[in-house]
Parts: C-alpha cells; structure tokens; sequence
C-alpha cells in the first residue's frame, strides 16, 4: 500500500505554507496564493472523490515505518466517513481565508502561512491511521490555533488564548499518556490494524482528550472567549472544523477501539452530552450577542454529535458523521455571517442592532437560510442528521430523544431570535443607513457554503449512502 | 400521471428559486405574474392527475413514485418519494386550486408593497411546501413538508418585519409548530424502532405488528401532537389568531384554506395507523368538538376582523377533527374542501374591507360599509352564510353531514354531536355579528372619513375577479356531494380511507333541521341584538374578561414554559456558567502561578536534591507502567 493521494491532500497546504512563510511577498499576492492553494486543495480532494470507491473500507493507504521497534509508522488513509470530513474542513478553511483576504488581515504572510499549516494538520487529523501519527497532527493543530486566536483576536484575545491553551494542553497530555500505553502494551499504534482495547483508563484518557476539543458540557470553559474573541474566520474555522477533529476522535478511536468501557460508560457520555445540549441551547437563548448565540449552539450541536457516536449504533453514527459535515459547513456560515454583520455595525450586540433587512435582501436571504437549516427545519440536511442520531438514540433509551427533542424546540427559540435581532424591528443603534447589503465578494464566500447545505438537503443520502465505514 | 404529479410539486418551487435568483432583474408585478402562473401550472397539472387517475379502476389508483433515494442509515431508507392517490390528488386540488387564486388575489392586494418579490417567493414557496406534504410518500417527506410550511407560515407572518408584533407572533407560531414536529419525529421514532421502515406502504401494512402495548397509543398520540399544533387544536392553539398578523391573503391560504387543515388530512392519511388506536381517534374528536365550542365562544368578544374569522376557523378545523376522529373521513374532507372556499371568501372579501378602510382591523369603527361597498357585502354574505350552514350554500352540505355521521358514532359521538350542534347557534351568532357591525346600519364616522373605494384599476380588478369565483365556489362547492343521494367525494376517497361511520336518512334529515334551525337561530339573535338592536349585548364581567383573554391560555403557557426557560437561562449563567465554568479556569490559572511559586523552592541548587527527585521520579513511573501492564 503506497498511495501518495492522501498524503498530497495532507503535505500541499503545509508546502503552500512554508512557500509563503518564505517569499516576501506583496499583500495582494500571498493572499492571492493562499486563496489559490485552498482551492488548489479542494480541487484535489475532488480528485480524490471522485476515484473514492464507496463499497470498500480504507483506501489511498500509505505507510511508511517510522519507529520499527515500537510499532510506529506513518501511516494514512481514508474511510468513506473521513473523506467528507476532510471535504468539509478543506471547503471551509478555503472560505476561511478567501474572508480574511477580503477583511485584509496584518502581517499577511504569518497569518495566510498559519491558516494553511492549519488546513494540512486538520487534514491529518482526519486521515491518520497511527495513533502517534494522529497525535502529532492534532497538537500541529493547536499550534497555529493559539497563534491565530492571540495575534490577531479582539480585544480580550490574550486572556481567550490561555484558557484555550490550558485547556487543550491538559486534554492533550492525557490523550498522549494513553496513547503511549496502548501502544506499548499492545505492541502497535496502527488504528487501522490495532486491537481494541478493554481499558478503561485508557478510554477516559481519549474521552476528556477530545471533550476538551469539542467540548463536552461542563469543559466548554474556554469556548465562550475563544469564539468571542477570535477574528470571525478563526471562530468559524474553530467552531466549524477543529472541534470535528474531537467528533472524528469519538467516531474513530473512543468507539472503535474501545467498544467495551465505551459500552459501559454510555449513559454517563449520554448524560453529559444531554446536559450540555440542553444546557448550551438554554445559554443560547439567553445570549446577547451574534456570535454568544453561535458559540453556544456549538456546544449543543457538538453534545449532539456526540450523542449520535455514543448511540454506537448504525442510525446514529450515519447522523453524526452527516451532522459533523452540517454544523462544519453552517457554522463556518454562520460565524462568517456575524463577521460581516459586525464589519457594518462594529458590534455584534442584538440591543444596538436590528434591520437589517431592510434594503439588504442578499444578507437577509443569506442569513435567513443558514439560520433555519441551522435550527433543523424539517426537510434541511440538520435535520436529516438530528433525525438519524435521536432515532439513533432513541433505541437506546427513549428518554434521551425526548431531550433531543426538547433541544429542537430550544434550537428555534434562539435561532430565530437570532435573526430577527439582526435583520427585524427598528433599525439598531449601530446600524449606519449606509452599510451595504453583502458586495460581491463576501457573496463569493458565504454563498457557496449556504449553497452545498442546500444541496445537501436535497440530498443527504450523498454522504448517509457513502460512508463505508 | 406520475409526471404531471411532480409538475404539479415542482412548478411553485421553481417560480420561488426563480424569484429570488434574479431578484431586480424582474419587476414587482413580474414576479407576482410568475408565482401565480406557477400555482395555475399546478392546478393544471394537478387536474391532468386528477382525469388519468379517474380512469383508472378504483382498486388500483395508487401509484408511488420515488426521485431519489433521500436518506438512509442501516436498513433505513427513506425516498423522496410522492405518493399519487385519490385523497393526494383529492388535496393536489384544493391546494394549488384555491392557491392559485389567491395568489392572484394578492397581485392586487399586495401593488404598492415595496417587496412584493420577497412575498411572491414565499407564497410559491409555501404552495410547494403543502403539496409536499399533501403529495407525500413517506413519513419522513411528511414531515419535512410539515416543517417547511411551517417555515412559511413563520416567514410570511412576519413579512412586515418591522412590527415587532409581527416577528412575535411569527416566532410564536414556528415555535408552537416545531413542538408539534418534535412529537411527530418521537412518533417516527418508536416506528424506524419496531417496524424499520417509514415508507407508507410498507407501515400501512405492518402496523399491526408494532405490538398490543403502549407503543401503537404512544405513536399515535405523536402524531396527534403534530396534527394539533398544525391545526391550531387545543391546547396548541394560542398562535393561530396571533398570525393574523400576516397580510390578509396569508391569512387566507395558509391559516384558513390550506397549511392549518393539514392536521385533519393527516388524520385521514394516516389513519390505517389511527385505526389501531382508537382511543387516540377518539381523543382528537374530542379535541376538536372542545375547540370547536371554545373558538365559538371566544370569537363572540373578538373586535379585530380577521381575528373573528380566525377563531372561526379553528372552530371549523374542530369539525373536521370531529369527523375524522370519528372515522368519518370522506366528509371531514369534504368539509375540509368547502371550508377552504368559504373561509377563503370571507378572509378575500375582509382584505377589500381592510384595503378600502386603510389597513383599519376594527370592527368596533366600521359600519354601514353595505351601502359603500355593495359587491364585497355580496360576498361576504355569501362567505358567512355558507359558513353558518345556511342551505343551499356550500357548508350546509358538509357540516350536516359530517354532524350525522357522529350521531351514528355511539353515546360518545351522540355527545360530540349536540356539542357540534351547539356550535352552528355559536357560529350564526359570531358570524352575523360581525357582519351586522360591519355592514349594517348608517357609515360610522370612520368610514365616512377614511373610506377609499376601489377603482377599477388593474390592482382592484384581479382582486375583484378572484373574490366572485370564490363567491361562486363557496355557494355551488357544496352540491359536489349531497348526503343519501350522492357522494362521489366520499366514494373516491373510499379506497384509501374507509369510512367507519355510515348515518341513516333519518339521521340525516334531523341533524340538517336541527342545525340549520339552529344557525338561524345564531343569526336571528345577532340580528335582535346588532342590527335591529332591540336588546343589549348581555353583560357578565367574570365571562367576558375569560373570553377577552381567550380563556388565559397564553397567561398559563407564558408561566408553564416561557418564564420557566428565560429563568433557567439565567440560572444557568449566573450559578454555573460564571461561578464554575468561567470561575473555575481562573482558579486553576491561579492554581499553576501558586504552584509555580512553590515549585520555585524545590530549585535549592544542591545536585544531591535533584538527584533524590529523579531517582524517586523513575521509581513512580515504574511502578506505574508496571501496575499498567499487569
């Protein structure tokens, strides 16, 4: 197995990085390049769809070894369900930087280098087939992350980074010490090959490594100030896309390899997931900001996905996997949407804004349609996917789709909420008669990700149906 | 006929796309023109079906046809399917029918509005969306179509988004309707559980095996739960007379003539599953009679004209649930048809009276409008007689029979029928009260004042011409079907909904006396006591103020659920969200610097120190491996 595909789709961005990092290049010209890479990148993983065959398991393998003795490769390849992930999360980081173009970002050549470092670590994440391997991506994750968030944030980014960092960190460690033991008790890292693992310590390790990253209900501390203080496209890609990497961790490593503590520990995963469904949509509805309320249905959805993982059943994995790339593409929207808005307004505070709409149809429409695909309005991909992960759980215990369903409902009071602070009622304080409806520009950025969850809609079977796990 | 039948689906969505794509490009009244030739295209298409599917022997018109593989998970497979059967292309009719002139109507009503191409993207919008739902193949369509008209109802409702009344009561109703689509989606549930499928088809002909336990009640009380916040039953009700904050031909198409009748076609769809739980059928009969009573009583004290029509139509959708839960489906269709011109009328001809008085809602202001706008009086008569049950208007026909029916249904259909009864006195009364305040006697002097006729401009004409085929409609619409002679509309919708309840002639006869006595009765009253005024309007403080605050539902839902979760949010922020979450992460900051500090010591500079630490440090961790492996 020698396939150089996956590790393209992984090395380009990095290349693209290091090639920016390097050249002293004028402004337009590394955001240009870096635009162009993003692109570059998406037009490669629709190479790779479209030679994907959907009927077998893991493919575009590639392994090298790396540490012999200890059963260390390189090793990477794709499933079905991590090549949508990967489609997602490269779709979102080219809107990601295309954003930060258009919103002209200082030092441009850190910021485009980093944006694109982090598009290939996320990558890797998502296609790792060693777990030292996926390690090493996922802290190659942070690194741009905290950089990202504590240069170029707001105003309280220095306070949003460190949090952000103690956090991780501490998730982190716990996920390398139980790496490091099940690798040297079962004599392998491969995830692919590696035996599953009755160890429950072992599990706990992975589980509050990625509710950190997610996060679970009640380690969310740092999300509140992350997705505030970062620029809009950083909040989007770390909301839409980094915190996969702890749906893809559930769906890949906890539940696969530890079928049994996971089996064990479920209705406490259930719990907590349920907790913090309940608990963020509730916190959602109280916010009084665009971005608070985006930032804390993340919580929710995120406690949704997990959920439909820990169903560990075939309805709900198929609605987490779906679900992942839903909330990845509308959150990566939505923040980009409060980006803009805030862009006009210079505030994202529902008491200074409001009508928006008026003599704006192309952000009233924009915003409208993320919004209720966001709330899962039935017959919208959201929905497809809350659908399958609460029947999903449902057969796990119909109470817990009973609080599913609660949360639906919840879903709708903030998200309409949302859109009518913004875009109804009188005019708001901060709104100036002449801020323009969306240029052309910001179109070509949000559109295409509003239009593939319209596509998806139509069709949620295109990734339900080709999964192969 | 399959082709015709997503013609007849598909043409509104893409006069919606269309609208919103090209945006300035076309004018406001190109726009208006394109969605009321897409919902003509549709009726058109849907009476193509309608001919090929007559033709066909009864036993064999059902025909699904799926486009695409929707959604699948394991062995569930949901298909974006249309089922193509008597009662779908039955509903295809009265949809896109009675949609299409009303969105031709609202070329006139809405001339002048500055965004009428985002209000004509949404009326195809939500023709799309119930013929979704009516056409359906598979419960998950379904759904979605009941979600989607659901959106519509929430955007079209507060489509003067500048009133915040407007986005209140917009909010209010997608919410009240997203509870409904949650039970519904628990229904579903229980069902993907037992039976692995959602696909009509094949739970028609398995439902049987969901099992004798609770199970069969808990499905089918979902799915009640759906069909009542959709139809505006009690207790899920309160956001129905709050959305007619929505232009007037809204109010027309979607919470009168087609979105809020959803929930009794759902009973009639679904009733191979209602059918193994009676007792929830009986329950939605229930439901209906009380609701019919209640909005009867409540819109007596009503002073906003639409309001009054609102309230009445819920009462009638309460009809229509009598019937249906008392397995009398092909006259709760029928009555669901000749409501949907009736009330159509009613709400159409209001509009012209709301137009010419200046967006004036009050009836307490009107009077005299007889002499000032004959035709529309005309109409409105025509509108309100039909719905009191006057023969030989269209209601006449179908409540009388759907009433019959019931008193054949046993002692607990004998009961829901004298309520039934009690409510055509209700419905005469409310009705001719508002049009004897309305109409009658001498021009108030607001109408004086303020009153605009309305010319015979382009606007005025398309509403003029689409109120008279309503008019004509609502009067002939009943003699379709004409109880013990003739029943074609129960006959074709028999293959897909037995009908449980057969009344004898007698039955029949007494019930038509009685109720049409009865009605005149409503309306001899409001004749003593609003146009004749030879009485006064009975006073009952205690009475009153329980009507005016529509028996404090939305007082007991705003302490049960709004406070409840604006307190919880709060809580949550105030004792969780601050103190531990965000509390927490300060302390542990603090945590490391003062470890940091104490570490700081442990540094005394003497190697045999560090020496002791790493020696007892390997140790640990030998241990520890160790203790791992073992």
């Amino acid at each position: 197995v020698n396939d150089w595909l996956t590790t393209t789709l992984i090395l380009f961005p990095l290349a693209a990085a290091l090639v920016i990092w390097l050249l002293p290049w004028s402004i337009q010209a590394v955001g240009s390049l870096a635009l162009l890479a993003s692109l570059v990148e998406i037009g490669i993983w629709v190479n790779t769809l479209t030679r994907f065959d959907f009927e077998a398991g893991l493919q575009f393998e590639q392994q090298e070894t790396w540490f012999g003795d200890l059963g260390v490769s390189y090793h990477v390849g794709l499933y079905g369900f991590s090549l949508w992930l990967v489609g997602m999360a490269v779709v979102v980081m080219a809107a990601a930087i295309a954003y930060g173009f258009w919103a002209g970002r200082e030092r441009p050549r850190a910021y485009f280098g980093l944006m694109l470092f982090l598009t290939g670590a996320v990558v890797g994440v998502f296609s790792a087939q060693d777990l030292l391997v996926f390690y090493v991506f996922f802290e190659a994750m942070l690194i741009p992350l905290y950089v990202l968030v504590g240069v170029w944030g707001g105003a309280g980014r220095l306070t949003a980074t460190i949090k952000f960092v103690i956090y991780t960190m501490a998730g982190s460690l716990l996920m390398l010490a139980a790496i490091v033991v099940y690798g040297v008790s079962e004599g392998t890292f491969d995830l692919a090959t590696g035996p599953q693992s009755d160890n429950e310590w072992l599990f706990l390790g992975f589980l509050v490594a990625f509710a950190v990253k997610a996060p679970l209900f009640p380690l969310h501390g740092w999300l509140p100030d992350a997705y505030r203080e970062s620029s809009a496209e950083v909040a989007a890609v770390l909301s839409g896309v980094v915190s996969k990497a702890a749906g893809y961790g559930f769906l890949a490593i906890a539940v696969t390899k530890f079928p049994g503590p996971a089996d064990d520990l479920q209705p406490l995963v259930l719990a907590l997931a349920s907790v913090g469904l309940v608990y963020g949509s509730i916190l959602a509805f109280r916010a009084p900001d665009v971005r608070g309320v985006i930032a804390y249905s993340s919580l929710a959805q995120m406690s949704l996905i997990t959920i439909g993982v820990f169903a560990m059943n075939e309805l709900g994995l198929t609605g987490a996997v779906l679900q992942m790339v839903n909330h990845g593409l509308l959150s990566g929207a939505l923040f980009l949407i409060a980006g803009v808005i805030e862009r006009r307004a210079a505030t994202g505070e529902f008491a200074r804004l409001g009508g928006m709409a008026r003599g704006r149809p192309a952000l009233a429409t924009v915003l409208m349609t993320a919004g209720v695909i966001a709330l899962a309005v039935p017959g919208s991909t959201a929905f497809a996917g809350e659908f399958l992960i609460l029947a999903g759980v449902f057969n796990e215990g119909w109470g817990w789709a009973v609080v599913g369903g609660v949360a639906i409902v919840l879903a709708a009071m903030y998200m309409l909420r949302l859109i009518s602070a913004v875009l109804h009622g009188q005019v708001g304080a901060s709104v100036p008669d002449e801020a323009l409806d969306l240029r052309p520009g910001e179109l070509a950025i949000v559109v295409p990700l509003v239009a593939a969850l319209l596509v998806l809609s139509a069709w949620p079977a295109a990734i339900t149906d080709h999964l192969a796990f | 006929m399959i082709a015709t039948a997503w013609i007849c689906l598909l043409s509104p969505l893409g006069a919606a796309v269309l609208i919103t794509l090209v945006g300035t490009r076309i004018s406001r009244r190109a726009a208006g023109y394109l969605a009321t030739l897409s919902v003509l295209v549709s009726f058109v298409a849907a009476l193509i079906t309608f001919f090929l599917l007559i033709d066909e022997h009864p036993e064999e018109r059902s025909h699904v046809s799926t486009l695409w593989t929707w959604l699948t998970a394991g062995e569930l497979e949901v298909g974006l399917s249309i089922l193509v059967d008597p009662l779908s292309v039955f509903m295809m009719l009265v949809v896109s029918g009675v949609g299409f002139l009303i969105v031709a109507y609202s070329i006139g009503y809405m001339d002048g509005s500055d965004e009428e191409r985002r209000y004509f993207a949404y009326m195809a919008l939500f023709v799309f969306s119930m013929l979704l739902l009516v056409q359906s193949g598979d419960l998950v369509i379904l759904l979605s179509g009941w979600g989607l008209v659901g959106l519509c109802s929430y955007l079209l409702i507060g489509y003067n988004q500048e009133r915040p009344q407007a986005i209140a009561a917009a909010k209010k109703a997608f919410i009240m309707n997203a509870l409904g689509d949650a039970t519904m989606a628990l229904a579903l549930f229980l069902l993907i559980q037992r039976l692995g499928t959602l696909e009509y088809g094949g739970v028609f002909e398995r439902v049987g095996e969901v099992g004798g336990d609770w199970a069969m009640t808990l499905i089918a009380l979902g799915l009640l739960g759906g069909a009542v916040a959709k139809s505006a039953q009690i207790p899920l009700h309160t956001w129905l007379p709050d959305a007619m904050e929505g232009p007037t031909p809204v109010s027309a198409l979607i919470h009168a003539a087609t979105m809020v009748v959803a929930g009794a076609f759902m009973l009639v769809r679904l009733n191979p599953i209602f059918e193994y739980a009676p007792e929830v059928q009986d329950l939605a009969a229930g439901l209906g009679a009380l609701t019919l009573l209640v909005a009867g009583l409540i819109a007596l004290v009503q002073t906003d004209i639409k309001r009054v029509i609102a309230y009445s139509t819920m009462s009638q959708i309460g009809y229509m649930f009598l019937g249906a839960g008392l397995t009398s489906y092909g006259n709760s269709m029928f009555h669901l048809m000749t409501h949907a011109f009736f009330k159509a009328l009613l709400f159409l001809a209001a509009g012209i009276v709301i137009h010419a008085l200046v967006a004036e809602q009050d009836i307490r202001k009107m009077g005299g409008l007889a002499r000032m706008l004959p035709k529309t009086y005309a109409a409105m008569l025509i509108g309100a007689l039909a719905l009191a049950g006057i023969p030989p208007l269209a209601g006449f026909f179908s409540k009388d029979s759907l009433l019959a029916a019931a008193l054949e249904a046993g002692p607990y259909g004998q009961l829901l029928w004298a309520v039934g009864l009690a409510g055509t006195f209700l419905t005469g009364l409310y009705t001719f009260r508002m049009i004897f305040i309305v109409f009658g006697g001498e021009p108030s002097p607001f109408v004086r004042e303020y009153l605009h006729r309305p010319g015979h401009t382009m606007p005025a004409l398309w509403m003029a011409w689409t109120v008279g085929a309503l008019a004509v409609l609502s009067v002939v619409g009943g003699w379709i079907q004409f109880a013990g002679l003739w029943h074609p509309i129960s006959d074709f919708i028999e293959p897909v909904a037995v009908s449980g309840v057969e009344p004898s002639s007698l039955q029949d006869a007494v019930t038509s006396v009685l109720a049409v006595g009865l009605g005149a009765l409503g309306i001899g009253v409001a004749w003593w006591i609003y146009s004749a005024r030879r009485a006064e309007v009975p006073r009952y403080e205690l009475g009153q103020r329980v009507l005016e605050h529509k028996f404090y539902v939305d007082e007991l839902y705003d302490a049960v659920f709004y406070r409840p979760a604006a307190w919880s949010a709060h809580a949550a922020m105030r004792f969780v969200e601050g103190p531990l979450i965000a509390g927490s992460i300060r302390g542990l900051t603090e945590g490391t610097r003062v470890l940091a500090t104490r570490v700081t010591a442990a540094q005394t500079g003497l190697l045999r120190t560090y020496a002791l630490a790493l020696g007892s440090g390997a140790a640990i961790l030998t241990l520890v491996f160790l203790a791992v492996r073992a």
